[in-house]
């Protein structure tokens, strides 16, 4: 089966765990008083809330077909039904899980990591599906004990604790508490109030976790990395000399262990603390809107404070109440007034970004550009095991990045100008045979040519203008390639800063 | 009812410990099998609460640690009760399940034993190197030519002892990617899946790259064979307008490598499943028989490479203790030790640590009767591989007792009754204590 009928089928199959209708949006009501005083333009047209939904909520475009009938369709409450459809389908979760395992686990590296970043994957998709709450699945991944391959949720901890705990705690700290604790390892925090006491009383909490390693048949390099706890030990004795004995484990605010279990009772406290519903409620609004209430979403501190605190607390507070449930928290986002406004920003003072008068324009990331692209010119359609493209996609990104430029994970996933020209090069190097789209658009009727290769790279029909420059240029086609002219066309599409930007 | 037939009811997941889900997930299942009145109903309420699994986990890893550190503790027991019964004599009879594994053992023991001579050989070649008069260098002297430093040396270096054999090297290649599934199948998962994929993927490309070349292959008494045919292919496509197709000598050592896994390959073919996607590519590749040749090919030069590496394993240790003049003489490094009993202390404990190890299996020794196992568990220069069989297995049982966390907590707390299970009555003072500290946790644990 191609990925193309896939796609269509995981979007006409509603699974029990459909996102449920919030019944009035709090955020609708929170900017019907901001934008009293800086009015947004206008909504986004069908072309390019479609655009929008599809990139954010799944990682891709839609396919000429799906834009086409989106296009078409006239029942004035078709929006929210495609919200509701996108949201429920298997691609909503399995892009979800994408953006959460780079997130926990960084970018594919290459060769053996120790742990298995798939299966990771995997089990979140199915939690995210099944409509496991947040709290939960954080707690899991926390707390879990077992190897990288009878416990998928134990691969977080493979990762960091196989390099020790302190990494272990400034990646929670970092990922599901958008607080920059590392600072505080070496010495007391500049900007905040976080010291190297802080820092350890909570990576104490790991101190009794212990990663166990299986060999078979006396051979080293294919053992199996795993993670247990025990209910004994003290905390962690920094190698510094300003600590002499083991500094026993404090969370942030002073809690103490109640248990022995340190690690799955830090697990706990993690997930019960305010900040954790706070950095995750602001996370989304990130991924889904262009920029935090708290931006960047990992820099919660004294020093960056929230643009919009009541939305913040009014979105936490609705968050936890419905049980720390994601797909509402994403579905009352993408369905609010300020997801739906335009991008056309002309006429606003470049700061007003922060008061969401417009719909922020993200360049593409690496993941949804390979997607896109894989979609427009008809590469995703030669895999039948979804695996391979999962594979050539990290490779070739992997590649692109790791061969051209030092970043570590969170710019391949982020919203930088200088991702734009390794994604040319991806794109020229490696995306560039177009051939199963152009050879399709070939055999189309000459009047549906230019407004399928619209549909298929932008997801709109051309303008009356667009229409005369492409069939002019069309016209220059020669018995020899006849595809010559739309492969131009489609490269310079491609290229264009409108494919290159979610909008 | 029999302790694993109720755990696996209650938790109605056949082959959990292949694929677990969390904890946490668990104990609210099992929560759905208890009673709902009495102490078993306030056991059932804390699988709800944060602050209960968290006690109830509490539980589970006493008793769970318990387990391991007894392991630990007692390595040569765990792994003596793992192989063999005990009569009332105290004598020790393999047990027949664990025949195979023996076998293994005895074999990896035999390997090493024979790797000793070449080893032995480079050690003659030391001594004879040290130079001087000095108590250091007589007393290096006398260590390096004494047979039990020479064999605490080759325990130490069991790099060096260690020939990989065919299970280790179709380990390397493949196994490691192969774990059971819930269906108790082999399956291509884990950490180790993209390096096992790109070695299948490499193959397959090799052999698209060999298969132009097909209709040139001579006639003649290598072409009959997989290993002949893939060995003549690469001449062709080395050189294709003169190859050379002498490959007698490359044709004996990859169909040697070959007989080895003919066994091993069978075996895990027929628990591959002939599933779409990375089994199937795995198992096309093992039923593929240019495709195992190219495999063995792979094989092949690892033992290659591991039979480089102890030249220089030897040497390493060499230039650790002694400096090596230009004309090879050998004195002992300066600064190396304090003096020459500090060396000869370290080279002591060279000596214990083989030792120790002896004495741990003398335990077994002295009671089988077997005079083979009697040889097999005294074998001096097996004695690296007694050691790692002791590490992987009491680190497999660990394992187990880590996996049945909450199958341990089922037997020792609960018992089944009619359709539900309840307390048992002697735990009922825990689980009232367990209720009490969630109390505590949770107050504790109040933003």
């Amino acid at each position: 089966m191609t990925r193309l009928c896939l796609a269509a089928l995981v979007l006409a199959a509603l699974p029990a765990s459909a996102a449920p209708r919030p019944p009035a949006n709090p955020i609708d009501g929170y900017f019907k008083k901001a934008w009293a005083k800086v009015k947004p333009k206008r909504y986004a047209d069908d072309a390019e809330f479609l655009r929008r939904a599809r990139l954010d909520l799944t990682g891709t475009i839609p396919t000429a077909d799906e834009a086409e009938a989106f296009l078409r369709d006239k029942d004035a409450k078709k929006r929210d039904r495609l919200l509701d459809e996108l949201v429920a389908s298997r691609e909503h979760a399995a892009y979800w899980a994408q953006l959460w395992t780079v997130a926990l686990l960084d970018w594919y590296q290459y060769g053996y990591e120790g742990y298995d970043r798939i299966e990771f994957r995997d089990w979140l998709e199915k939690k995210y599906a099944e409509g496991t709450p947040w709290n939960r699945i954080a707690q899991a991944i926390l707390s879990a004990q077992g190897t990288a391959v009878n416990n998928p949720a134990a691969n977080f901890a493979i990762k960091y604790l196989s390099e020790s705990p302190e990494a272990f705690s400034t990646r929670v700290t970092k990922t599901f508490m958008g607080i920059r604790l590392s600072c505080a390892q070496c010495h007391d925090h500049p900007f905040d109030s976080w010291k190297q006491t802080d820092f350890y009383g909570f990576a104490s909490f790991l101190a009794r976790a212990q990663v166990t390693y299986k060999t078979r048949h006396g051979d080293g390099e294919g053992a199996i990395l795993g993670v247990t706890d025990v209910p004994y030990g003290d905390g962690l004795t920094p190698n510094d000399p300003d600590f002499t004995a083991p500094v026993p484990p404090k969370f942030l605010g002073g809690k103490t262990p109640a248990t022995n279990l340190w690690r799955q009772e830090f697990a706990v406290l993690v997930t019960k603390d305010p900040q954790f519903a706070r950095a995750f409620v602001n996370r989304t609004w990130t991924q889904l809107m262009g920029r935090g209430i708290v931006h960047p979403p990992e820099n919660f501190s004294s020093k960056n404070p929230p643009s919009h605190p009541e939305l913040l607390d009014a979105l936490t507070e609705d968050f936890v109440a419905h049980g720390y449930d994601i797909k509402r928290l994403v579905r009352t986002i993408v369905g609010s007034k300020a997801y739906e406004l335009t991008s056309d920003n002309a006429g606003f003072d470049p700061g007003s970004e922060k008061d969401f008068v417009f719909a922020i324009g993200k360049p593409l990331s690496p993941f949804q550009y390979y997607n896109a692209v894989s979609r427009a010119n008809g590469h995703e359609r030669q895999f039948d095991d979804p695996y391979l493209m999962i594979r050539e996609r990290e490779d070739l990104i992997t590649y692109v990045f790791v061969d051209s430029l030092d970043t570590d994970a969170s710019a391949r996933h982020a919203f930088t100008d200088s991702t734009q020209n390794l994604l040319t090069k991806l794109s020229r190097d490696y995306l560039s045979d177009c051939d199963v789209f152009l050879n399709e658009l070939v055999e189309t009727a000459d009047d549906r040519r230019i407004d399928r290769l619209y549909l298929a790279v932008l997801g709109r029909y051309p303008t009356a203008a667009e229409k005369r420059i492409c069939e002019n240029h069309i016209g220059t086609a020669s018995e020899d390639d006849p595809t010559a002219p739309l492969r131009d066309l489609f490269y310079a599409l491609v290229n264009s800063h409108e494919f290159n930007v979610n909008h | 009812m029999r302790f694993a037939s109720m755990a696996a009811w209650v938790l109605l997941t056949a082959g959990r410990a292949a694929a677990q889900d969390d904890l946490d997930t668990d104990l609210e299942k099992l929560a759905t099998k208890l009673a709902k009145d009495g102490v078993t109903g306030q056991l059932a309420e804390l699988f709800k609460s944060d602050e209960g699994r968290l006690v109830v986990r509490e539980a589970i890893t006493t008793l769970v640690s318990r387990a391991t550190d007894r392991h630990d503790r007692d390595m040569t027991a765990y792994y003596e009760r793992h192989f063999f019964t005990e009569d009332a004599a105290g004598n020790l009879t393999p047990r027949p399940e664990r025949k195979a594994e023996l076998e293994g053992l005895a074999r990896e023991v035999a390997r090493r034993t024979g790797n000793l001579a070449p080893f032995l050989k480079a050690c003659d070649g030391v001594t004879a190197a040290i130079k001087g008069d000095g108590d250091f260098e007589n007393r290096a002297r006398a260590y390096w030519n004494s047979p039990d430093f020479r064999l605490a040396l080759y325990f130490r270096l069991d790099g060096y002892a260690r020939e990989p054999h065919p299970e280790m090297l179709f380990h390397r290649l493949i196994g490691r990617a192969l774990h059971r599934g819930t269906d108790g199948k082999l399956h291509v998962r884990g950490p180790h899946r993209d390096e096992v994929l790109s070695i299948e993927a490499q193959i397959r490309g090799e052999l698209e790259g060999l298969a132009p070349f097909e209709d040139r292959l001579p006639k003649g008494k290598h072409a009959a064979s997989p290993e002949g045919r893939v060995l003549l292919l690469r001449r062709i496509a080395e050189n294709p307008e003169d190859p050379d197709f002498n490959v007698d000598e490359a044709h004996a050592a990859l169909t040697a490598v070959a007989r080895d896994f003919a066994p091993i390959i069978a075996r895990t073919v027929a628990e591959l499943p002939d599933a779409a996607g990375n089994d199937r590519r795995i198992r096309s590749l093992l039923t593929d028989p240019q495709g195992v040749a190219l495999l063995c090919d792979l094989a092949r030069q690892t033992i290659d490479e591991r039979r480089a590496y102890r030249e220089i394993a030897v040497e390493n240790f060499r230039n650790d203790h002694f400096d090596v003049a230009e004309d090879g003489s050998l004195t002992v490094k300066a600064g190396r030790w304090e003096s020459p009993d500090a060396m000869a202390g370290e080279f002591d404990n060279y000596k214990n640590e083989m030792n120790n190890v002896l004495i741990a299996f003398e335990e077994i020794s002295s009671r089988v009767l077997d005079a083979s196992l009697v040889e097999l568990f005294e074998s001096k220069p097996g004695a690296s591989a007694l050691y790692e069989s002791l590490i992987e297995t009491v680190e497999g049982l660990k394992e187990q007792v880590r996996d049945a966390g909450v199958e341990r907590f089922i037997q020792s707390y609960l018992v089944k009754k009619g359709d539900v299970l309840i307390v048992r009555p002697e735990r009922a003072g825990r689980v009232e204590a367990m209720v009490k500290r969630a109390g505590e946790v949770k107050a504790a644990m109040k933003p």
